[in-house]
C-alpha cells in the first residue's frame, strides 16, 4: 500500500516542479498580439464578418430574451487597436446594425488623460406573440371598440365573442446606454475624474391593469423614459494616504407617467358600484400613475491615511437627498364618483440620506490581521403627510375617510459594526474570527428596532499552489424590540405575523471550497455551502428556510493543446411558511388554529458545465466544445393541520424548467491575418407552470394560446405572455480577419 | 439596419486608413523623462528576459509597460519594481530568487500590488471581504499569461474567474430568469467591485442594496406617495439578481411569496390550490402582481393597495 503512495506523491512533486520551473512564456502568434505586444507599433485589431441562419420553434423571445440572432450578414467582435509610448486607442464594435449593438472607443495619453465612450444597446425580448383587443391610441392611453364594451355591459355578448379580434405583436424593450467617462491626470498624485451616462429604454412591457377582485387585465405598458447620472470627483493619493471630495447626480425623466385603459366590461361609468369590488363593473376606464420623475444627488468624500503597524485607517462620508414631485392624479377618472380633493397637488417626495463609513485595518506582524468597520446609512423619508379624506378602489368604489389609510413614509437607520481578526497559525493557513452587529431603526414597520448578532470563523489555506481550502461558519441571531401591533391590526393581519424581512430570526451558514491542483495536468474542485434560518417568533409566516448547494468541479490539461473542464452543481431549497383561511375578528375563524395551513416548498437545481478547447485538432485548426444543462424542479405543496376543517386542497403539479445548450466552434487559420470559423449554437428548454404554462393560460386568455381549447373567462384579458419551451439552432460562418 | 452596416462599413473603412498611417511618436517605451534612475541592486528589465523569455512581451501588451506614465513599474525599475532588484539573483540564480507572486503569502502580494493600486476603485481594499479571507490579486489576476484584455484575469471570463468560488452565484446565470450577464451584456462587476466598496455585498453603486438595484431600475426609486416597506428596505428580499427560475427573478413564486408576509383575512391567505387554478386570478399569470401591479409603490392617491 505504501509504494503507491510513495509513487502517486513522487509524481506529483514532480509534475509540480515541472510547472513551477516554466520560465520562459510562448511568443505572440497572431499579428493582432504581435502588434499589442510592441509598443509603439502599428494599428492592432480584428474583425469577424459573416452569415448567421437561426431557427426557433417555440418561445422566439426567451430565446433572443437580451440578443438579436436574427439571419442575414453579420460584422462583430471588431477591434481596432494603435499604442505609441504616448498614447493609446482602441475601438471596439459588435453586432453592427442589430438590437444588441455595441460600440466603445478607448483614448489614453499615457499619464495624463483617458477617455472612453460606451454606446451600448440591451434589447429585452418578452414575447413574440402576444396578442390584445386593445389598441394604443396615445402613448399611455389604451381603447377597446365602444361596441365591444357596450355589448359586454349589455350582457348581449362576452368577452369570447371576440376571440378573433385580437391584435398579435411583439413585446419588446431596449435600453440604448451612452457613456462618457474622463480621467484626468493632473499629476502623479492627483486625479480629476467626470462621467456622464445616459439611459434611455423604450419598448412595452406586460402589466396588470385590473378593475376588480375577480378581474384581470394586462396591458403592454409603454416604456420611454430616460436615466442621466453624472459624477465629479477630485481624488489625491500617494503611498501615505488618499483624500477625495465628489459629486453624484441622477435624474430619472419618465415621458408616460399615467395610464389610462378602457373597461372591457362597460362603456358607461357606474356611481360607486356597489359591487365593483368583486366583477369589476365599476367604471367605463381606469387610470394609474405611472413612474414618477426623480433625483437624487450625493455630495461625498474619502480620507484614508496609513497608520503604525501597516494598517490603514478609511473614512467615508456622503450626504445626498432625493426628491420626487410629480403631479399628482385625481383620485378616480369615473365621472360617475364625486371629486374627492387632494391636499395638494404635487407629491412633495423627499428622502434625505446620510452615510459614514469608517474602516480600520492593521497587520502589525505578519501572522495578525485586524480589521474593524463601523458602518452609518440614515434613510430619512421626509415626505409630507398626506391626508386623505376618501379613496376610490378600482376606479369604481368610494371609500369614506374612516377607512382610508393614509401613506407611510418608510425610513430606516442602519448601524453595522465589524469586527474580524485573523492569525496566521502556520505558514499559508490562516484563522478569521468575527463579529458583527447590525441595529435596523425603523418607521412604520411592526419592530421599532431590530438588532442582529453574526458571529464568524473561517480557515483559509492560500499560497500553496498545489492545494487550498477554505472554509467558513457563520451564526447570526436577529431580535426585534418595540413592537407596534397597530401595523399589523390597521391592514387587518394576524397580530401573530411578523414579516420575515426583519422577524426574529436564527441563521447559521458553513461553507467549504476545496481545490487541488497537483500539477499542470489537473485539477478538482468542490465546495459544500449548507445554510439554514429559522424565525423562532412567528406565529405566521415563513417559519423556516433550509438551503444545499454542492459542486465537483474538474480542469484537465493533458497537453498543450488540450483543456477540458467540466463542473456539475446541485442545488436543495425547503421553506416553511404558515398561513390562516380566516374570515377577519371578531369571527371565531381569525383565531381558530384549525384553519391553520402550511405551504411546503421543495426546490432542486442540478447544473452541469462541461467545455473543451482542442488546438490544432487539425493543422491550423482549433476546435471548443461546450454543453450547459440547468434542470430546476419547485414543488409547493399545502399540508394541513391534523384536525383541519378545512377542504383538503388539490395538489398542484410541480414547476419545472430544464435548459439544455451546446455549441461547438471550429476556427481555421488560413493565414496569418485570416481565418475561417464556423460555430452552431444548440439550445432547448423546458418549462411546466401551472401558472404560467400554456395550458391553463389557454382557458383565460384571447386567443386560446393552444388552437382548438376553449376559452372559458368571461372577465380575463390576457396579454397570452406565458412560458412556452422551444427549441433552437443557429449556426454561423465568419471570416475573421486580423491586422 | 443596412444603414447601421453601411455607416459601419465607413467607418471601419477610415479607421484602417489611419491605420495605415506611421505612428507620430514612436519613442521607446523604455525610456522616458518619468523613468527613475536605476537604483543599487537593479539590473534593468533588459537583463531579466535574458532568461525569462517572453515575459517583456507579456507585459508590454499591458499598461503596466507605459514608462510615460509615473504610476506604472516601467517608469520606475521596470520587471523589478514588482520583483525586486535583480543584481543579486543574476549574480547567483540559483541561490537568490527574485519575488514570485505564486510562492508569496496572500498580504505580500496584495501589498505589491497595492504600493500603485491604491485609488479609485481599490480605495476599500484593505480589510475587505476578500482581504480579511486572504484572497489576494492573483488569486484572480495574471500580469504576465492573462485569459483577458481588460483586467488581466487568470480565466476567460469575469463570470469563470468569480465563479472559482463563487459556484453557487454562477450556476444561478443558467437560470431562465436571469440578468444579462450570460449574454455579455453585463458581467459580475455591472454591479460588484471585487476590490472593496463602501456599500455591503461589494457592491459598486450607491450606499444599500436598493440603491444599487435602482441604479439601473430607476424608476423603481421613488420616494413614491404609497410605499411597500419591504422594498424600501431590500429588493433582494423578493429578488436574487443573480438568477432564478421564476418569473421577474422572484426567489419564490407567487402567491407563495407574498403569502410569506401577508396573512391577512380574506384572498391573501386562502389555500390557492389545483381546483382554483384556472378560475382565480390570484394564482394563475403573475398572480398577485396581476392586480397589485404597483408592488414597486404608486403614486396615485388611492395606489394604497398598489393596484392604482
Amino acid at each position: 500500500m505504501r509504494r503507491p503512495i510513495a509513487l502517486a506523491g513522487a509524481l506529483v512533486v514532480a509534475f509540480s516542479a515541472t510547472a513551477l520551473a516554466q520560465s520562459t512564456l510562448p511568443t505572440p502568434q497572431t499579428p493582432m498580439e504581435q502588434a499589442r505586444s510592441t509598443i509603439g507599433a502599428r494599428a492592432f485589431g480584428s474583425i469577424d464578418f459573416g452569415g448567421r441562419f437561426t431557427d426557433i420553434s417555440g418561445d422566439k423571445a426567451r430565446y433572443q430574451r437580451y440578443r438579436d440572432l436574427r439571419d442575414g450578414a453579420f460584422a462583430r467582435n471588431f477591434l481596432f487597436g494603435r499604442r505609441t509610448a504616448d498614447w493609446t486607442v482602441e475601438v471596439t464594435a459588435d453586432n453592427i446594425g442589430y438590437r444588441d449593438q455595441k460600440f466603445t472607443v478607448d483614448y489614453r495619453q499615457v499619464g495624463r488623460l483617458k477617455a472612453s465612450f460606451v454606446w451600448d444597446q440591451i434589447p429585452l425580448f418578452i414575447s413574440g406573440d402576444t396578442r390584445t383587443l386593445y389598441s394604443e391610441v396615445q402613448p399611455g392611453i389604451f381603447r377597446l371598440e365602444d361596441t365591444l364594451q357596450a355589448r359586454n355591459e349589455a350582457g348581449t355578448t362576452t368577452l369570447r365573442d371576440y376571440v378573433n379580434s385580437t391584435a398579435g405583436f411583439e413585446l419588446r424593450t431596449r435600453r440604448d446606454t451612452s457613456a462618457i467617462n474622463l480621467v484626468y491626470s493632473a499629476s502623479r498624485d492627483v486625479d480629476l475624474t467626470f462621467s456622464v451616462t445616459s439611459a434611455q429604454r423604450e419598448g412595452h412591457i406586460p402589466y396588470g391593469a385590473p378593475f376588480g377582485f375577480n378581474n384581470a387585465v394586462e396591458l403592454p405598458v409603454p416604456i420611454d423614459s430616460r436615466t442621466t447620472d453624472a459624477s465629479t470627483m477630485i481624488e489625491w493619493a500617494n503611498q501615505k494616504g488618499l483624500v477625495s471630495v465628489g459629486w453624484d447626480g441622477s435624474w430619472y425623466d419618465n415621458a408616460i407617467e399615467t395610464l389610462i385603459w378602457d373597461n372591457p366590461l362597460k362603456i358607461n361609468d357606474s356611481p360607486a358600484y356597489a359591487t365593483a369590488y368583486s366583477d369589476g363593473r365599476g367604471p367605463a376606464q381606469g387610470r394609474m400613475a405611472l413612474w414618477p420623475d426623480s433625483n437624487q444627488q450625493y455630495v461625498h468624500g474619502t480620507a484614508s491615511v496609513v497608520t503604525p503597524g501597516r494598517g490603514r485607517l478609511t473614512g467615508y462620508f456622503a450626504v445626498g437627498q432625493a426628491n420626487q414631485n410629480a403631479p399628482l392624479l385625481p383620485h378616480t377618472i369615473n365621472s360617475q364618483i364625486p371629486v374627492i380633493p387632494l391636499e395638494r397637488e404635487t407629491t412633495e417626495g423627499e428622502v434625505r440620506n446620510t452615510v459614514f463609513n469608517l474602516q480600520y485595518s492593521a497587520r502589525p506582524v505578519n501572522q495578525f490581521l485586524f480589521v474593524a468597520r463601523y458602518r452609518y446609512v440614515d434613510v430619512d423619508n421626509r415626505t409630507h403627510h398626506f391626508e386623505t379624506v376618501g379613496r376610490v378602489r378600482f376606479d369604481g368604489v368610494l371609500d369614506d375617510a374612516a377607512s382610508s389609510p393614509e401613506p407611510e413614509p418608510y425610513s430606516v437607520t442602519r448601524k453595522n459594526f465589524d469586527a474580524d481578526a485573523t492569525f496566521t497559525v502556520v505558514p499559508a493557513a490562516s484563522i478569521r474570527v468575527g463579529y458583527s452587529n447590525a441595529i435596523g431603526d425603523r418607521t412604520f414597520r411592526h419592530w421599532e428596532e431590530t438588532t442582529e448578532n453574526t458571529f464568524r470563523v473561517s480557515f483559509d489555506t492560500t499560497g500553496n499552489q498545489v492545494a487550498t481550502f477554505r472554509a467558513l461558519f457563520e451564526n447570526s441571531s436577529r431580535e426585534g424590540s418595540g413592537l407596534d401591533l397597530h401595523v399589523l391590526e390597521a391592514v387587518s393581519e394576524q397580530p401573530g405575523m411578523r414579516q420575515f424581512d426583519i422577524a426574529d430570526r436564527d441563521r447559521r451558514r458553513a461553507t467549504l471550497l476545496a481545490t487541488f491542483t497537483p500539477n499542470e495536468y489537473v485539477g478538482v474542485n468542490a465546495s459544500v455551502g449548507v445554510g439554514r434560518e429559522e424565525y423562532p417568533n412567528s406565529e405566521f409566516g415563513l417559519q423556516e428556510f433550509d438551503s444545499t448547494q454542492m459542486s465537483l468541479g474538474i480542469d484537465v490539461f493533458p497537453n498543450d493543446r488540450v483543456s477540458v473542464n467540466a463542473v456539475y452543481a446541485r442545488e436543495q431549497y425547503d421553506s416553511l411558511q404558515l398561513s390562516r383561511t380566516a374570515s377577519p375578528a371578531p369571527n371565531a375563524q381569525w383565531f381558530d388554529p384549525r384553519r391553520n395551513w402550511f405551504t411546503d416548498y421543495d426546490g432542486t437545481v442540478n447544473n452541469l458545465d462541461v467545455g473543451m478547447d482542442v488546438a490544432e485538432i487539425a493543422p491550423r485548426t482549433n476546435l471548443r466544445l461546450s454543453v450547459n444543462w440547468s434542470d430546476a424542479t419547485d414543488t409547493y405543496n399545502y399540508v394541513l393541520t391534523s384536525d383541519t376543517v378545512l377542504t383538503t386542497p388539490r395538489p398542484l403539479a410541480p414547476v419545472v424548467s430544464e435548459i439544455l445548450r451546446g455549441s461547438i466552434d471550429v476556427a481555421h487559420r488560413l493565414s496569418d491575418r485570416l481565418q475561417l470559423g464556423a460555430s452552431y449554437w444548440y439550445e432547448n428548454y423546458k418549462v411546466e407552470d401551472f401558472a404560467l404554462g400554456p395550458d391553463i393560460a389557454s382557458a383565460l386568455v384571447l386567443p386560446p394560446l393552444i388552437p382548438g381549447l376553449p376559452v372559458t373567462a368571461t372577465n380575463t384579458v390576457l396579454l397570452g405572455y406565458i412560458y412556452r419551451p422551444y427549441t433552437a439552432h443557429t449556426g454561423l460562418v465568419r471570416l475573421t480577419y486580423l491586422w | 439596419m443596412k444603414r447601421h452596416l453601411v455607416r459601419a462599413t465607413v467607418a471601419i473603412g477610415a479607421l484602417l486608413v489611419w491605420a495605415a498611417l506611421p505612428p507620430a511618436a514612436s519613442a521607446d517605451s523604455r525610456r522616458s523623462a518619468n523613468q527613475a534612475p536605476p537604483q543599487t541592486g537593479y539590473v534593468g528589465a533588459e537583463a531579466c528576459v535574458t532568461c525569462h523569455e517572453g515575459f517583456d512581451s507579456s507585459v508590454n501588451r499591458t499598461k503596466h509597460a507605459f514608462a510615460k506614465d509615473p504610476r506604472t513599474p516601467f517608469a520606475q525599475q521596470g520587471c523589478e519594481s514588482c520583483h525586486g532588484p535583480g543584481e543579486a539573483h543574476v549574480n547567483d540564480p540559483a541561490k537568490v530568487r527574485p519575488k514570485n507572486f505564486t510562492k508569496m503569502a496572500a498580504k505580500e502580494v496584495s501589498e505589491t500590488c497595492a504600493s500603485c493600486h491604491n485609488r479609485s476603485q481599490h480605495v476599500f481594499w484593505e480589510g475587505s471581504q476578500h482581504d480579511a479571507r486572504n484572497v489576494t490579486c492573483t488569486n484572480c489576476h495574471v500580469v504576465h499569461r492573462p485569459k483577458t484584455e481588460k483586467g488581466l484575469l487568470r480565466a476567460a471570463s469575469q463570470t469563470e474567474t468569480c465563479a472559482a468560488c463563487h459556484r453557487d452565484k454562477a450556476n444561478k446565470i443558467d437560470r431562465s430568469g436571469h440578468m444579462p450577464v450570460r449574454e455579455g451584456k453585463m458581467q459580475c462587476s455591472s454591479c460588484h467591485n471585487p476590490h472593496g466598496s463602501k456599500n455591503v455585498r461589494l457592491l459598486k453603486a450607491g450606499f444599500t442594496i436598493n440603491e444599487s438595484c435602482t441604479s439601473c431600475h430607476t424608476e423603481k426609486r421613488g420616494p413614491f406617495l404609497w410605499e411597500h416597506a419591504p422594498v424600501r428596505e431590500n429588493c433582494a428580499t423578493c429578488h436574487d439578481p443573480h438568477g432564478s427560475s421564476n418569473e421577474r427573478m422572484l426567489v419564490a413564486k407567487n402567491p407563495f411569496l407574498c403569502q410569506r408576509c401577508h396573512v391577512h383575512a380574506r384572498h391573501p391567505a386562502t389555500i390557492y390550490d389545483a381546483a382554483v387554478l384556472s378560475t382565480s386570478n390570484r394564482v394563475f399569470g403573475r398572480a398577485c402582481a396581476t392586480c397589485h401591479s404597483q408592488i414597486h409603490g404608486s403614486n396615485h392617491p388611492s395606489g394604497n393597495f398598489l393596484v392604482r
